[in-house]
Order: structure tokens, then sequence, then C-alpha cells
């Protein structure tokens, strides 16, 4: 009689480890309010104005732009390649198989930071892996890339070199416009600094 | 008997294994458990739920029976260096420590701040999620309050709105 109810104290115990068990290795598990204040604190869900330089610039197939302005602003401007969810749609049946998938990296994006950053927040916690954001959205990129300011000639060379590739990549934004206007200039300017460039490469 | 004996122990052993980690996930999930969804939350960013306006909060502020709690953010050199009068310091990487548990579940209206509203509005989004309520995010961040409540010189665009476009983003790529 006693080793009965041992059997069952063994068994009930065995089953309630069991039992908490498998929710730690579920895959698609939400993450807690720990996990993701610890992404936003190392930075790993941001990606910066010059981080998506190079993603343009290469044609990079693996990521994906989304737009979360309203349908109007994404009509009037959009990044080369974006797609439209609008932020108010963002966890409607339409999109969920757009922001929840492991095919490719998504980069959100709005006018600043804000929106697409909570964006973020809210699919990252929802356990929507391969979500990223732009940091300080169109506003930033537009400042610091499309508009971006040659460098004076005494900035260091790694300043050039980010020039060199904001410069880069405006072409896929202003297309052949923008080139005619300073051609002298460019003839004349870009040969110290691709001098310097030559060096800092032997370098290293 | 041996065997009997030899069974109790181990009988017991599993028991106290097993209630150890029930007592222990219990524990875990009480501090610091998601509330509300992701849903829920997205929701009330839509309708904006999360905005406190600087410039009532400068109404607020001037009367002395103030009844707000304003939480800087940002890392304590930035808090020395400068804050809005009477906000406390938390810098957002220890905010779910148990020492601020109960800051938090303060019935005040709390506002947080950062020196633009981003990061303020991220960490807002999770403490909302973890069901915290009264809490706001200060429009503008500090950059907007200095220079337009303080009227103070700063660096950099200062926009009561983050999400306003500061370019009319077509004519910048096509200028005719």
């Amino acid at each position: 009689m006693k080793s009965r109810v041992l059997l069952t104290i063994v068994i009930v115990s065995l089953s309630a480890i069991a039992a908490i068990l498998p929710q730690k290795k579920n895959s698609s598990v939400q993450l807690s309010a720990d996990e993701v204040l610890q992404g936003i604190n190392l930075g790993t869900y941001k990606i910066s104005s010059d981080q998506l330089t190079e993603v343009i610039i290469n044609q990079d197939p693996s990521y994906m732009l989304i737009d979360l302005r309203s349908a109007s602003e994404f009509e009037d401007y959009h990044f080369p390649g974006a797609i439209n969810i609008p932020f108010d749609s963002l966890f409607t049946e339409n999109w969920i198989m757009y922001i929840d998938q492991d095919l490719r990296n998504n980069i959100f994006y709005s006018n600043g930071g804000s929106l697409a950053g909570q964006a973020l927040v809210l699919t990252r916690q929802r356990g929507f892996k391969n979500n990223f954001v732009l940091e300080g959205g169109l506003n930033e990129y537009f400042d610091k890339v499309v508009n971006a300011e040659e460098p004076p000639g005494i900035a260091d060379a790694q300043e050039h070199k980010i020039y060199q590739r904001r410069k880069a990549a405006q072409q896929y934004f202003k297309g052949g416009e923008a080139l005619p206007e300073n051609d002298t200039e460019i003839m004349i300017k870009p040969i110290p600094v691709r001098k310097k460039k030559m060096v800092q490469g032997g370098c290293s | 008997m041996k065997e009997k004996k030899f069974l109790i122990i181990i009988g017991s052993i599993v028991f106290a294994i097993a209630v150890g980690l029930v007592g222990l996930s219990f524990k875990l999930k009480s501090r610091n458990q998601i509330k509300l969804s992701a849903v829920e939350v997205h929701q009330m960013i839509t309708g904006k739920e999360h905005y406190f306006d600087p410039n009532q909060l400068s109404e607020i502020i001037d009367q002395s029976d103030s009844d707000v709690l304003l939480i800087d953010i940002r890392t304590p050199d930035q808090f020395i260096n400068y804050h809005i009068v009477g906000a406390i310091n938390i810098p957002y990487q220890r905010i779910l420590d148990k020492e601020y548990e109960e800051i938090l579940d303060d019935d005040r209206t709390k506002i947080l701040y950062s020196a633009d509203e981003v990061k303020s509005a991220e960490v807002w989004t999770i403490l909302r999620q973890l069901g915290y309520e009264n809490i706001f995010v200060l429009q503008g961040g500090l950059n907007f309050w200095m220079s337009k409540i303080e009227k103070k010189d700063i660096f950099g665009p200062v926009t009561l709105d983050d999400e306003k476009a500061r370019f009319d983003f077509k004519k910048e790529i096509n200028p005719q």
C-alpha cells in the first residue's frame, strides 16, 4: 500500500517537472521584458544610417525595408524597394506573414525614430525575430546620407571614407541628376581624398 | 524493509525538487511578467495615448502641489550635468531592477524622458506591457523642453513631434 502511495507521489512530481520544462524548449516563444530591454541596451535591434547605406549599395537581397508611415506618405516618397505596412495595421492578418518569418531581415522605418522603435519593441516581444529598426528614421537618413556634406580636408581618412560611401549611395536616390551640377568640383576635389584612402588601405 | 526506506528517500527528493521548481517558476513569473499583449499596447500607441505634452507639464510643474513623478532615464552623468527640476534618475538599463519597482507602482502620474523621445518611447512600451499604469512619455524629450520651454540653445534639430517629416523627401531627391 505504502509503495503505491510513493509511486503516485513520484509520478505526480515528475509530471509537475515535465509541465514546467516544455515552455523553455519552445522556439517561437515570446520574449520577457528583461530580454527586450537587454536588446535595446545592446543596440542589437538598430540599423544605423550608414549600415543601411551598405545594404543599399550592395543591393543586399536578404533585407526588406518596411515603411510604417501612412499610405499617402509612402506614395509621396519611400526608400527604393520598400513595402508599406502602415503602423495601424501592423498586427493585422494581411501583414503578419511579413513580420513573422525566417527568410530575411526586415528594417522598419518611419519619419522619426520613435514609431518604428515602438513597432520593433512590440514585434520582438511578440517573438517575431529578424526585425530591425532604422535609427533616426528617414529624417536622420536624409540629414546624414542623402544630403551628406563633404568633410573638410583636414578630417581623418575614416570620415572621408564614410562620406564616399554616402555619396555612392546617393545615385540610388538622386539618379544622375546631382552629378552634372558639381561636375567640375568632383573632378578636382576627390584627388587628395583618394590618395589618403590608398595609403590607409595599404597599411591595413 | 530496506527497499521501502530507499523508495521513501527517492520519492521525497523528487517531490522536493518538483515543489522547488514550481515555486521558482511562480516567483520568476510574478515579477516582470508581461501582462498586456503586444497587440493591446499597439492600440494605445496608435491612439497616441503615451504622449505627455511638455507645455502642459510646464504649467503643472509651476504649481507647488504638482503631483507628477518625472523620471530621467539617461545616464547618471547626463543627469548630473542637466535635468528638469524635480526629476529623479533611473538609467533605462536598470529600470526593471527590483529597487525601482516601488517607484513604477506609484499612483502618481509618471513621466519618462530621454534626450529625444525615442528611447523613452521604447522603454514606455515595455513598461506598459508589464502593466504599469499612469505612465507617459515627455513628447519631444529633453531637447524640446530645453529649447522651447526653458529657452536654452541646444545643438541639433528640435521638434515636438519626432515623427514629423523634416524634409520634403520627394523634392530633396528630385529638385526640379
